[in-house]
């Protein structure tokens, strides 16, 4: 039998697919069949998987793991809305005018409530994001470790799903506004005691944040990406929704949480996942935010928008 | 007016460009025209930035696509002394990609000689 791989025929444009799984070996063995595929065809692969199992890919290919490109999820993913930016667009960029392939493995065991439904708005905006491009991204998923409402999550964000080397329509496939729609981004609720700046110039929201974040024990490293995220966001305030916004910090377990809250509105729903074109001047500031920080949470709407910018604190 | 500007001097010959003052939102524009307006041609071009502790995404930008102009031009543009938000900013946005930071030069990091 002769599997059905949609990245055989090269006019197949984005194909979005989830491999669905219980069985961790199982999806091993998915996983090498989908990428020796892609290899016999000269295809560029990227394997950005979390941890583990990103040693056992590589070791199981031999010699042709040369000619994949490995990348750890659990590491560059971190933020899921980094890794349209962070790690996909990069290598469909780099490879323009030839069909790539993208292995991820974005969600795993131990990620909060926050970053889960972080990780349902990122695969929701693949679907966006890549509309048209000559890609083909596989999403591993270990349904075993991983919790109970993923199938139905995997099942509304991806168009199709794998399983024993066949593709399938997802019959849960919803229209992507839709899911966005419905997932509670902004979680856990905003601390009634969190720090609090009202702000009319970017330099003080900056210096404000910076204040927090030494007094909360961030290295200067970290502070240098809180003076640019914050920046990038109260500037975006002030240029785009009037006169000033409101800074608030505040500590969640080994995080520090900066919120920042405007009365504009940003309609694009890919913003900060897509660069501009080079020659543009503005048009990075959120797309640097995403690259800079552990977790990013926005919600934007008529009536405002809100950002959050997680940091995570060194041990204690 | 702006109620948060830059200082901006320039001497010739190599032509040098020193700045003081945090660069974002307020002062970007100011900053901008200073870079159009002060460097042009081959040879090499010296932007001083010991006195800016602060630059924005936007600001390096600007930084990057002056190098590109001055490298088309036959010239180059060295960056002294640069904040770490510079180094940081364009190691994600650049670092990977040679052809993007093409005529930039960047010299004596922060606490470095």
């Amino acid at each position: 039998m002769t599997p059905a791989f949609p990245h055989e025929r090269s006019d197949a444009g984005m194909v979005h697919e989830a491999i669905p799984c219980r069985e961790a070996s199982q999806l091993l063995a998915e996983t090498f069949g989908y990428v020796r595929a892609a290899l016999a065809r000269d295809q560029p692969v990227l394997v950005a998987l979390s941890g583990e199992r990103v040693k056992r890919i590589r070791d199981g290919l031999g010699a042709d793991a040369s000619r994949v490109r490995f990348g750890d999820m659990s590491e560059d993913g971190r933020n899921p809305a980094r890794i349209i930016p962070g790690i996909m667009h990069p290598f469909v960029e780099e490879h323009r005018g030839r069909r790539t392939v993208i292995l991820a493995e974005p969600m795993w065991p131990g990620r909060s409530a926050a970053e889960y439904a972080a990780w349902v708005e990122h695969e929701a905006l693949v679907n966006l994001a890549f509309a048209g491009e000559d890609v083909s991204i596989l999403c591993l998923c270990d349904l075993a470790v991983l919790p109970e409402q993923t199938l139905a999550d995997i099942e509304r964000t991806h168009p199709a799903l794998r399983e024993h080397n066949v593709s399938r329509v997802s019959a849960g496939y919803t229209d992507p506004r839709r899911v966005l729609e419905t997932i509670s981004v902004l979680q856990p609720e905003t601390p009634a005691d969190a720090e609090r700046f009202e702000f009319t110039a970017v330099a003080d929201a900056r210096h404000v944040a910076a204040e927090w974040g030494r007094r909360s024990g961030l290295t200067s490293a970290r502070l240098t990406d809180v003076l640019i995220a914050i920046s990038e966001v109260s500037g975006n305030s002030l240029e785009h929704a009037g006169d000033g916004g409101t800074v608030m910090c505040w500590r969640d377990s080994g995080s520090l949480v900066y919120e920042i809250r405007d009365g504009g509105h940003i309609e694009d729903l890919l913003a900060g996942r897509l660069p501009p074109p080079p020659e543009q001047e503005s048009g990075r500031g959120l797309l640097m935010v995403n690259l800079l920080c552990d977790l990013v949470q926005m919600k934007s709407g008529p009536s405002g928008t809100v950002i959050r910018l997680w940091m995570t604190l060194p041990p204690s | 007016m702006p109620s948060a500007s830059l200082t901006i001097t320039w001497e010739g010959q190599p032509v040098r460009l020193a700045v003081v003052g945090e660069i974002d939102l307020a002062t970007r524009e100011q900053f901008g025209e200073a870079l159009a307006q002060t460097f042009g041609g081959d040879g090499d071009s010296l932007l001083d930035l010991r006195g800016v502790p602060f630059m924005d995404t936007h600001s390096v930008t600007a930084v990057v696509h002056c190098a590109n102009r001055l490298h088309r031009e036959g010239g180059r543009l060295i960056v002294e002394h640069p904040p770490d938000s510079l180094v940081r900013i364009f190691q994600l946005l650049w670092g990977g990609n040679e052809g993007d930071g093409a005529g930039l030069y960047i010299s004596g990091e922060r606490g470095k000689p």
